[in-house]
């Protein structure tokens, strides 16, 4: 096992030692707020320099997993466990990270700072498992394994709490995770090789027909149930609308995305001819949850809300892309997503902040950005940079994916044009509302403008926004 | 000679313990309740040691063996009985309550359990399990209480004591027939002769009293209404040591003994499975008091053993035992968490009192939580274990309907358990707790450690089942 292999598992434990450090931090109330967060800090400064390490390593021509290690959990049946690391899985892993230390400030100003920050990292640690996950057991573990820690999470932060839409959220996703189960326990039955099932290896299982029908349906349905389309939208939705703290609403909605990259690592390009059925019918119900809740986003006034579309929007454009039978647009994907990550984080973090004013101050929204110039600054850079202004990666990128999506089927690719344009005029609209100064009176009390040190460091982000345009494995070193 | 002998140590050890509580009780004038406690632990754990030591010697014969597979059994439930006995005596000091009923009658049912599990006969095996109902009536009555919970406490003993009678009937009729009362020649018997309608209907009482002392529905429902009532010692007791001996003899009874009448009694058994799974899924989720709620996660998971059980294979054997340690390290872990939440000397009962103990107790609100996800078989912890291989050996056997069923409650349990994180995590602190005893700390400590051990490294489990497998067929 050479230092890389090394490496990876390292990425896994770093956040839960973290974890386990935050947890059992006894102090002041002050110094604890300062202990924990700088444990975080130093939890996830440290996997991302490791990341940096894996990515100056990978070589970028290989296709699939790369430094794959495997372990043999039992051997009586013979259960393997392996992880392994691509391009595609080290952009969202990097965008994860930085999303996090973005929003990991705010963690100060919650009711409950110790509990937020140790399950933030505990969260980390079993995204960036289920991110290296190259088999299916290690799989299902870690994409079941973040359910608990985001179930409390969304449930000590928001106002969800005393509601029955936290039991539904769970409830969703635990349905979905106990199908995946089924579905892995059936594989691994029919799978009569001690061989590791790594998971690019399953659509290349043959079965009979009625079993493929029935294995590809659940893995679908199991995927899908953490993605926002009909009829798994609504846990998200609601939980979305309701979360308070930044940390959480990135990490809330993260989960999305996990689905798209499980999508991703099955490989359904490749599924069996029985399975094809359900890929169409999954778009159809992709693209009419996209239109629906664009629109819902436009004429919504809560701006969490507007993020919220606007994420999901994206999300299914991304999933629908990978659904695509090429590998071609895999890159593609991978950078405009570290790109749409770090984009929303900041946008959340600007947000939160414009509400957390409006609270104390009892202002409404118009023209609260005008006489705070950082903080309008930065919101309106990135609103443009989001609705595809080329300001970063997002912008060329995306136009790669759609111009894909096109040529598969134009009807499709108009659709999610349509859903992505009403997406983005929705937060344009948010950023005129924000920006009208024709009801500010010469006097008027406003809103504290963002710290100095915030600006410069997201400001610094900016930057690497708009460096890595194209490519940000060659602005990182890769 | 006698080395045979010798092996009878551990419950000739027992039966001292009992002498000398009695002693203690009748002529001591001093009787804190620590000292009946100290003669269980030192006798227990002798016991224990000298069980271990003496794992594969016994009196061969039809009458009383010990083997790989009866001195686990007899181990764990010694173990069972010696940590509950030791989380137990706080709860006597607190209360400044006389501990001798209380210690004397989980020494004599231990004692009437290890007799039970060794037994190679029918009759010595049911008359120690018609014994053990003597021991458990008498613990369920020691307490003070108003009519309604001494109504609920006769009818659980009354219903205990007709279950044993119906499996006296069921031995009765199976050494008439038979002519014969030790395991072997029933065997040997059964071999010859095809078994009648009267045998399956024997053999089914048997099985049935045998599942009444696990609990399993529909022989549950006293159990689980009496365990509001009675004290927290008695319940963690009766909720963990029976369940082990339960097991043993239903394995033993059913894998060997019964196995020319298992097709009737593996459809009984899955019937009773299923509907163990149903209501303990649906149980959890209508109920406000914490231990009622964990009775019947436990009914649930005593009906995935029973459904696992009926199948007739080594791997299904292999499978439902792995499946019974996993539940067992769980459920103890649970019942030891009540242990460290007790306010002004009082141990709570409902759901509300847990509100916000993160703040208060958060070692022991974050233990609750990993029990619970264990016990539901969320990854990462070793629930998912059990899981597997009982997923994996439903889907080897084409009982996909079953699966679906049991996911299905599985889903619905949840809903149960969410109510208790919920009220820990989210709702805010309503009493002040007690300072929890350090044992209450090390217990937890050391159930989650082989929790996370097992989990990391399950090989050693797995091939621990194998070797006692081995040794009882």
């Amino acid at each position: 096992m050479n230092i890389s292999q090394h490496f990876l598992i390292m990425l896994i434990i770093a956040p839960f030692l973290g974890f386990l450090f935050a947890l059992t931090a006894q102090s002041t109330e002050k110094t604890m707020r300062h202990n924990v967060i700088s444990v975080a800090e130093f939890a996830i400064i440290t996997n991302i320099i490791l990341l940096w390490r894996q990515m100056t390593e990978l070589d970028l021509n290989q296709k699939g997993l790369q430094f794959l290690t495997q372990y043999q959990w039992t051997d009586g049946p013979v259960i393997n466990v392996a992880f392994g690391i691509d391009i595609f899985s080290l952009m969202i892993a990097l965008s994860i990270h930085l999303v996090l230390l973005v929003s990991l400030p705010f963690a100060k100003n919650s009711e409950h700072p110790k509990m937020l920050v140790s399950l933030s990292l505990l969260m980390l640690s079993m995204l960036m498992g289920f991110l290296l996950a190259a088999d299916i057991f290690s799989f299902y573990i870690f994409f079941t394994a973040m359910l608990i820690p985001a179930f409390i999470l969304v449930g000590m932060t928001g106002e969800v709490r005393k509601s029955r839409w936290i039991f539904r959220f769970f409830i969703y996703n635990f349905i979905g995770s106990v199908i995946l189960f089924i579905v892995i326990c059936a594989l691994s039955n029919y799978s009569k090789s001690t061989e590791t099932i790594l998971l690019s290896n399953v659509a290349g299982f043959r079965l009979p027909r009625v079993r493929e029908y029935w294995i590809w349906g659940g893995i679908f349905i199991a995927l899908l149930s953490r993605v926002p389309i009909w009829p798994f939208h609504y846990w998200i939705a609601s939980i979305s609308g309701a979360v308070q703290n930044p940390i959480v609403f990135m990490l809330i909605n993260l989960l999305p995305l996990t689905g798209v990259y499980g999508l991703v690592r099955f490989c359904p390009k490749a599924v069996p001819e029985s399975a094809s059925y359900l890929l169409t019918g999954l778009e159809v119900i992709a693209v009419i949850s996209m239109l629906f809740i664009a629109m819902i986003g436009l004429i919504n006034k809560d701006n969490r809300y507007k993020l919220f579309s606007f994420m999901t929007v994206y999300c299914i454009m991304f999933l629908l892309g990978a659904l695509l039978p090429t590998n071609r647009i895999l890159l593609n994907i991978g950078y405009s997503i570290f790109a749409f990550l770090i984009i929303i984080a900041v946008l959340e973090v600007l947000a939160a902040h414009i509400y957390y004013e409006q609270q104390r101050l009892d202002l409404n929204t118009y023209g609260i950005l005008c006489q705070a110039p950082r903080l309008s600054f930065l919101y309106s850079f990135f609103t443009l940079a989001a609705v595809g202004f080329p300001l970063s990666a997002l912008f060329i990128n995306n136009f790669v994916i759609l111009s894909y999506l096109f040529s598969y089927n134009f009807n499709l690719g108009l659709l999610i044009t349509i859903s992505m344009i009403v997406s983005s005029a929705s937060l344009l609209k948010e950023l005129y509302v924000l920006k009208d100064n024709r009801y500010i009176q010469p006097g008027s009390v406003c809103i504290a403008d963002i710290s100095k040190k915030l600006f410069w460091g997201l400001g610094i982000i900016g930057i690497l926004l708009m460096i890595s345009f194209y490519n940000p494995v060659l602005v990182l070193g890769g | 000679m006698l080395v045979k002998y010798v092996s009878l140590f551990p419950e000739a050890i027992l039966m001292a313990m009992l002498i000398s509580i009695a002693l203690v009780h009748i002529f001591r004038q001093a009787q804190t309740p620590k000292t009946f406690a100290t003669i269980s632990k030192i006798c227990m754990f002798l016991s224990l040691i000298l069980c271990i030591i003496f794992y594969n010697i016994g009196i061969n014969g039809d009458w009383y063996i010990n083997t790989t597979y009866t001195t686990f059994f007899k181990g764990l439930m010694l173990l069972g009985a010696l940590l509950t006995g030791s989380l137990a005596s706080k709860w006597f000091l607190s209360q400044n309550y006389s501990s001798h009923k209380y210690y004397f009658c989980i020494g004599f049912m231990v004692l009437s359990f290890c007799v039970s599990i060794s037994a190679q006969n029918l009759i010595l095996m049911a008359g120690a399990m018609l014994v053990s109902v003597l021991g458990s009536s008498y613990l369920l009555m020691m307490n003070r209480e108003v009519t309604e919970q001494k109504i609920s406490k006769l009818c659980y003993i009354q219903d205990s004591i007709i279950f044993m009678l119906l499996m006296g009937i069921g031995v009765s009729v199976i050494v008439w027939h038979s002519k014969e009362w030790s395991y072997s020649g029933i065997i040997a018997y059964y071999k010859k002769v095809p078994p009648q309608t009267e045998d399956i209907i024997a053999s089914c009482l048997i099985l049935s009293g045998i599942m009444s002392i696990i609990g399993a529905a529909p022989f549950h429902l006293q159990a689980v209404h009496t365990a509001k009532y009675n004290i927290l010692p008695v319940v963690v007791f009766m909720e963990i040591i029976p369940v082990i001996t339960g097991v043993a003899i239903l394995v033993t009874l059913f894998h060997t003994v019964f196995v020319a009448m298992n097709e009737p009694l593996s459809t009984m058994m899955k019937l009773c499975g299923c509907l163990s799974v149903l209501m303990g899924a649906i149980g959890a989720g209508s109920t406000l008091n914490i231990r009622k709620i964990y009775q019947n996660v436990g009914l649930f998971n005593i009906g995935i053993m029973l459904i696992l059980f009926s199948y007739l294979t080594v791997q299904d054997i292999q499978v439902g035992l792995i499946y019974f340690l996993i539940y067992l390290f769980s459920i103890f872990g649970i019942f030891s968490c009540f242990y460290g939440l007790c306010s002004h000397g009082e141990y709570i009962n409902n759901l509300d009192d847990l509100a916000g103990i993160n703040e208060t107790k958060p070692y022991i609100a974050a233990a609750l939580l990993i029990f619970s996800i264990s016990l539901l078989g969320i990854p990462p912890l070793v629930g998912l274990l059990g899981n597997l291989y009982m997923t994996k050996l439903l889907i080897a056997h084409q009982s996909i309907k079953m699966l679906g069923f049991i996911f299905f409650m599985l889903v619905v349990l949840s809903h149960g358990l969410l109510r208790i994180f919920k009220t820990i995590y989210f709702e805010k602190k309503k009493i002040n707790f007690d300072r929890a005893d350090k044992g209450v700390y090390f217990s937890l400590f050391l159930n989650i450690l082989i929790i996370i051990i097992t989990m990391i490294d399950p090989q050693f489990l797995i091939d621990d089942i194998e070797d006692i497998i081995h040794s009882f067929l």
